[in-house]
């Protein structure tokens, strides 16, 4: 079973070469990035003229100072994170006691009321009736508007749903003989037993929730509600080929210079940067939960 | 591990139901309550100074504008304008992406906005057309004074539909975009005088390349731009101003111009010498500007509102660098001149299921009372700017700040004062100043303004220029790197016909000889 110590010598060249491949693969998409890293730290005139590589040029905070301190950032920075983290919370929370009962294949009726959750992700009303629906619940301008409609996702939903069903059925009649109620199992046996899939689905989510920019776009118009992704868009196409030809000049006079758009970039992405390596072992096995069958 | 979850469950969870409950109250109360965060301080500033009594029954009203880098509500200007009208203004955004959509999806669904700002004629014209507008016409008649006084009849015309005025039409500052900047220092170190005919400026760039002024070696480059053909000042040489130019009482398109071969020809001439960028058919904007401000091009097409950060960059990698833009060349038949552009900036409607049309347009009334419109515009005399010679002088950073922003505001230019106002704006960098000035006091015979500026909607203009536009550039791209011939320029005029181009000629001259009588 342990690989043996002396693996053949053109098996060695073959997985160094694949190593070496991916490597470069993998830094080679690091480098856009880099590049928007330097162009955040480096003063305006080093971006105009195109000095700026991989290395910050004229190297200085005051970009990314003059993006923290901004307030419309400020408001955008923390309409996403707590979008985010309610948004998250909830949806967790809506999924997971919409999942349970549908891995309960014995309970009468629970194939139709699947069929209900399917048949949304299968078809839908489309935008303009969907914007409709926003508009007369009273919830334009709203930030509810971004959050119920995206309570249950299906798919998701699926997932958890997978996971419940490769629980061992014994493992609750156990529990059952030694008198739990219900509620008792859901509470101390399920629940703790969640605990992979959970994280799966709360980045599913919070990922979701974070990068969310057509909903915000759609449903939001009050300036002061935009979440960072709107905000973000707006600051990084002020500068696009098509707007420097078309726009007024007095959008251009206003407009924000590169070194601030590159900031804005950097400053929006890190958080959501954070999160990944905490969960990616959660990610790695929420990808395979579906596939995986008990 | 279970502790840390206990803690991470103990932190988020408060955190998690006072945002719940924030959104619950925003969300509660409609009218007002949206913007409970920036509404409360315009709110206390603006009851305290104007009359209670007043203030009572003058509505709140709802306004949806155009996509800017601020927040409306809380830039001064807003604060201004809630102080001077009486109103207090709810200011909702498009957003920067495909407004027009948006608009639509918002008109479609009955909006309760009582002024909306259409960036888009044609948005507009569909609007007035489809009966969702209200008529203007006896509101301003009776409620609109300085309405009538601010606003021209020409003006009026292009938000005219069936007789009726359906909007106020917001004026751009017509001005000369772009032009040729070329480093005054490297023509001095060749021994050259700013060129003033097309022969001079070929004699320039040819001194520039073989002498190398900016000591690049391999990397030194003539003149550079970026992937447009059709470039100010040059065409100006052959007398083509822009897509369409006027002669003999009709609007010619630049494809059937009879100087367009000559110029192609000129410029096929300036790339087969190296004296233009080999690489300029694939430069993007952002990358013939670095080759100008790393200080390896001798001549680049700018528009005047890109100077301040091509300076900084500039004085950088080269200091002691000099340029500006060069005055209009004369062409071998002795013509010159530059393109200018203009025309509406926006129109400013109220939708038919305004709740307030009434409030809506006492609301324009009062922003275009000259003395209000010009402290919305910029600003006081003293804290904001300062006259100097007759020239409007913005105060940093004051002026930036507080009236950076403020074209995004005005719903109707006071059109005799505006331009001059405007001006202060420029100020805000002296070489951005100096330049705007070169290219646009030149003689008015020599500035030609866009014939279709003021046109109201056309359709078939409307929906192909763009298009027709791009099939144009690719295509003289093409010649100017392959070769010019009678069969290329011939083959041009087939495919722009085909692509839509005959039809909107005869729509542009149609509406343009019922312009004459």
């Amino acid at each position: 079973m342990t690989p043996s110590r002396s693996r053949p010598f053109s098996e060695v060249v073959y997985v160094s070469i694949v190593y070496a491949v991916l490597t470069g693969a993998g830094i080679l998409c690091l480098f856009p990035f880099l590049n928007v890293l330097a162009k955040s730290l480096s003063a305006n005139w080093a971006i105009v003229s195109g000095k700026v590589g991989l290395w910050p040029i004229d190297l200085n905070l005051k970009n990314i100072g003059f993006v923290i301190g901004d307030d419309m950032f400020q408001r955008g920075f923390l309409i996403s994170v707590s979008l985010t983290v309610v948004g998250t919370l909830a949806s967790v929370v809506m999924t997971a006691v919409s999942a349970y009962p549908l891995s309960k294949k014995h309970l009468p009726g629970i194939k139709f009321v699947l069929l209900l959750y399917i048949f949304t992700m299968l078809f839908n009303g489309g935008l303009v009736p969907n914007y409709l629906l926003i508009k007369n619940l009273g919830l334009m301008n709203n930030l509810l508007s971004l959050v119920l409609p995206a309570l249950i996702s299906v798919f998701n939903l699926l997932l958890m749903k997978n996971y419940y069903e490769s629980l061992p059925e014994s493992l609750e009649e156990s529990a059952k003989l030694d008198g739990a109620s219900n509620l008792r199992i859901v509470l101390r046996l399920i629940i703790p037993l969640s605990a992979p899939v959970f994280a799966t689905i709360s980045l599913f989510y919070a990922v979701s929730f974070w990068s969310d920019w057509f909903h915000p776009m759609l449903y939001l118009n009050d300036p002061a509600l935009k979440p960072l992704q709107l905000y973000m868009r707006d600051v990084v196409l002020q500068a696009s080929d098509e707007n420097l030809l078309n726009q007024d000049n007095d959008l251009l006079l206003n407009a924000s210079p590169e070194g601030i758009r590159n900031a804005t970039i950097i400053v929006s992405t890190i958080p959501i940067l954070l999160v990944y390596p905490f969960l990616q072992k959660y990610f790695i096995k929420g990808i395979l939960i579906g596939s995986v069958k008990g | 591990m279970s502790k840390k979850k206990r803690f991470a469950a103990a932190v988020t969870l408060p955190l998690a139901i006072s945002v719940i409950l924030a959104g619950c109250g925003s969300g509660g109360n409609n009218d007002g309550g949206n913007a409970t965060a920036t509404g409360s301080a315009p709110t206390a500033s603006g009851a305290a100074a104007s009359p209670s009594a007043e203030a009572k029954d003058k509505p709140t009203l709802k306004l949806l504008r155009n996509y800017m880098a601020d927040d409306y509500n809380t830039y001064p200007v807003n604060q201004f304008l809630e102080e001077a009208t009486g109103y207090k203004l709810q200011n909702d955004m498009l957003p920067q992406e495909n407004p027009g959509d948006k608009l639509n999806l918002i008109m479609a669904s009955g909006s309760d906005y009582d002024l909306v700002d259409a960036m888009n004629k044609q948005d507009f014209f569909n609007f007035a057309q489809n009966g969702a507008l209200t008529d203007l016409t006896p509101l301003i008649d009776q409620y609109g004074p300085n309405i009538k006084q601010a606003i021209s009849p020409e003006s009026f015309s292009g938000v005219t539909v069936d007789g009726k005025i359906y909007g106020i039409p917001t004026l751009n500052v017509s001005y000369v975009r772009t032009g040729l900047l070329i480093r005054t220092d490297w023509l001095e170190k060749v021994g050259k005088k700013m060129p003033t005919t097309l022969d001079e400026l070929v004699d320039v760039l040819k001194a520039f390349k073989d002498q190398d002024p900016g000591g690049n070696g391999k990397n030194n480059i003539p003149m550079t731009i970026d992937a447009v053909a059709l470039l100010d000042n040059l065409t100006g040489a052959y007398g083509i101003f822009g897509s369409w130019t006027e002669m003999d009482g009709k609007l010619v398109n630049v494809v059937n111009h009879p100087g367009l071969k000559d110029y192609v020809t000129f410029i096929r001439d300036l790339y087969d010498q190296g004296l233009l960028d080999k690489e300029f058919a694939t430069n993007k904007s952002a990358t013939a500007a670095e080759k100008f401000t790393s200080g390896r091009a001798g001549i680049y097409l700018a528009g005047w509102s890109s100077i301040p950060g091509y300076d900084e960059a500039l004085q950088k990698n080269v200091p002691g660098a000099t340029y500006q833009y060069i005055p209009p060349l004369k062409g071998p038949g002795g013509l010159s001149g530059f393109t200018e552009i203009g025309g509406f900036n926006k129109i400013t409607f109220v939708p038919k299921s305004a709740k307030h049309p009434e409030d809506a347009i006492k609301l324009v009334n009062a922003m275009l009372d000259p003395d209000t419109f010009k402290d919305l515009f910029i600003g006081k005399e003293g804290e904001t700017y300062t006259v100097e010679n007759g020239n409007y002088m913005p105060i940093a950073p004051a002026f930036f700040d507080d009236r950076g922003q403020s074209n995004n505001f005005v719903i109707g230019m006071d059109e005799a004062n505006f331009v001059q106002y405007w001006q202060a704006r420029l100020q805000k960098s002296k070489p951005m100043f100096d330049n705007y000035k070169i290219i646009n006091s030149v003689p008015q015979d020599q500035i030609h303004m866009d014939p279709l500026a003021f046109a109201p909607y056309l359709p078939k203009y409307s929906a192909n220029s763009v298009k027709l536009d791009t099939l144009v550039n690719d295509r003289l791209i093409q010649m100017i790197v392959d070769g010019v011939s009678d069969k290329a320029i011939g083959d041009l005029q087939k495919a722009w016909n085909d692509a839509g181009g005959q039809d909107v000629e005869k729509e542009v001259n149609d509406w343009y000889a019922s312009q004459q009588h």
